[in-house]
């Protein structure tokens, strides 16, 4: 199946996720909103189990901070998994469409182009409406050359993550930033075995189960979750840091394709905790005030799926780690040399 | 003092959430941690332990307090 491809979910690099503003994205969704004459436009990624929003503009309060919805919900994922161009005219009576979206915010038309990078169909440059529309086709021609601006923008994203620069080899102390990879990564792997369980009873709450007061009944449980979830995030933020020295110092040597199978692993942990990312956002929302009950009973539903990146990530973390360890013990036998 | 790294860790892991003790582990690591035996002797450690564990315990007793607040701010707001 197209949308749980490996190849695919291997593009969703660091900088293409990022949760910085990206001004040129911005500027494509407010530019075929308007062109269209839609409330909402979306460069919408869609990954594992959420559909991440990169750029967005006219979104409800709620779904603007969590940034993503539940990937089940989405209209996106018609367009990943057709890879082409899906239009909606009369969502409430289209059978190809969940209604989730269609009973919480009053949606019913929908036109969306594929993204198409590295190969890979990441998600796709939407526009919506709350009313009963059609979209000419000289509009959909001009969605499909914006999706085609939006996807050269996210593949300039992710080359521009690691830079070709060199670094003076007798600068970089090989040994020592594999020791650091694994140090971090060995104490990641800790910290989850002893975090994720507990986030994954949570997540085994039943989806209809899920309600304002459940959440306010695990309140300390979840507040907590979502503060591991932080100190995660940094811990992943220093380990990028020292494989993308180690990338750079070894890009022509024979070990430099050991270092990318490690940064491809490192990629895979990033994705996994930006599934997650949307669960931190709504939850550190609550305890901020800033979502009412009515706006935070309508992110339900992402907060339930988001949780349960828990178990990817122990997964992408083993590998991970087992990766980080065959390579200090490889640069440790050259004699310290890449 | 002998020993005092190793009881102020088996303390906290004792009396706290399992995420709270997951964070101290991504503060100070494994490696750290695993050094922390009844046979320890180290000042620095001991010091360095004792300020993570509180700034933990701080971040999460305001975490609770804020959470506290939210909750009964929108029960209020609701009835």
């Amino acid at each position: 199946m197209k949308l749980d491809d490996p190849k695919r979910l291997a593009a969703f690099r660091t900088g293409r996720i990022a949760t910085t503003e990206d001004s040129e994205l911005t500027a494509i969704v407010h530019r075929i909103a308007k062109e269209a004459d839609a409330p909402i436009a979306l460069v919408s990624l869609v990954m594992d189990r959420v559909q991440y929003f990169r750029a967005a503009v006219g979104l409800p309060s709620e779904l603007a901070l969590a940034s993503a919805t539940n990937r089940c919900d989405s209209f996106c994922q018609f367009v990943v998994q057709e890879e082409s161009l899906f239009v909606v005219e009369d969502a409430p009576h289209d059978l190809r469409v969940p209604q989730a979206l269609v009973e919480r915010y009053g949606v019913t038309a929908y036109a969306g182009a594929p993204l198409w990078v590295d190969g890979q169909v990441l998600g796709s440059l939407c526009v919506l409406d709350v009313k009963l529309r059609t979209f000419t086709p000289g509009f959909l021609d001009s969605l499909i050359r914006s999706a085609a601006e939006a996807s050269k923008r996210l593949e300039q994203i992710a080359s521009g993550a690691i830079q070709p620069r060199s670094i003076p080899q007798e600068a970089v102390n090989v040994r020592g930033l594999a020791s650091s990879i694994v140090k971090h990564l060995t104490s990641m792997q800790a910290a989850a075995n002893l975090g994720t369980p507990l986030m994954n009873e949570l997540a085994a709450i039943p989806r209809e189960s899920w309600s304002v007061e459940l959440v306010e009944q695990h309140a300390e449980q979840i507040g907590d979750a979502a503060a591991f979830y932080r100190a995660l995030t940094r811990q992943l933020d220093r380990v990028q840091g020292t494989v993308q020295t180690l990338a750079i110092a070894s890009a022509s040597s024979e070990p430099g394709s050991a270092v990318e199978t490690l940064t491809q692993d490192i990629y895979q942990l990033g994705r996994n905790l930006a599934e997650g990312l949307a669960f931190v956002r709504v939850i550190e929302a609550l305890a901020d005030g800033a979502l009412s009950t009515g706006e935070a009973s309508r992110t339900l539903s992402v907060l339930h799926v988001a949780l349960g990146f828990g178990s990817d990530l122990r997964a992408s973390l083993a590998i991970a780690t087992e990766e980080a360890y065959r390579l200090e013990s490889n640069i440790y036998s050259a004699g310290g040399a890449l | 003092m002998r020993g005092r790294a190793y009881q102020i860790i088996t303390e906290f892991q004792k009396n706290s959430s399992p995420f709270l003790f997951a964070n101290l582990i991504l503060e100070l690591g494994t490696q750290q941690i695993d050094q922390m035996t009844p046979e320890l002797d180290d000042e620095n450690l001991e010091e360095t332990l004792q300020a993570t564990i509180d700034v933990i315990r701080d971040t999460y007793e305001l975490r609770k307090r804020k959470l506290a607040m939210a909750m009964a701010a929108r029960r209020k707001s609701a009835s």
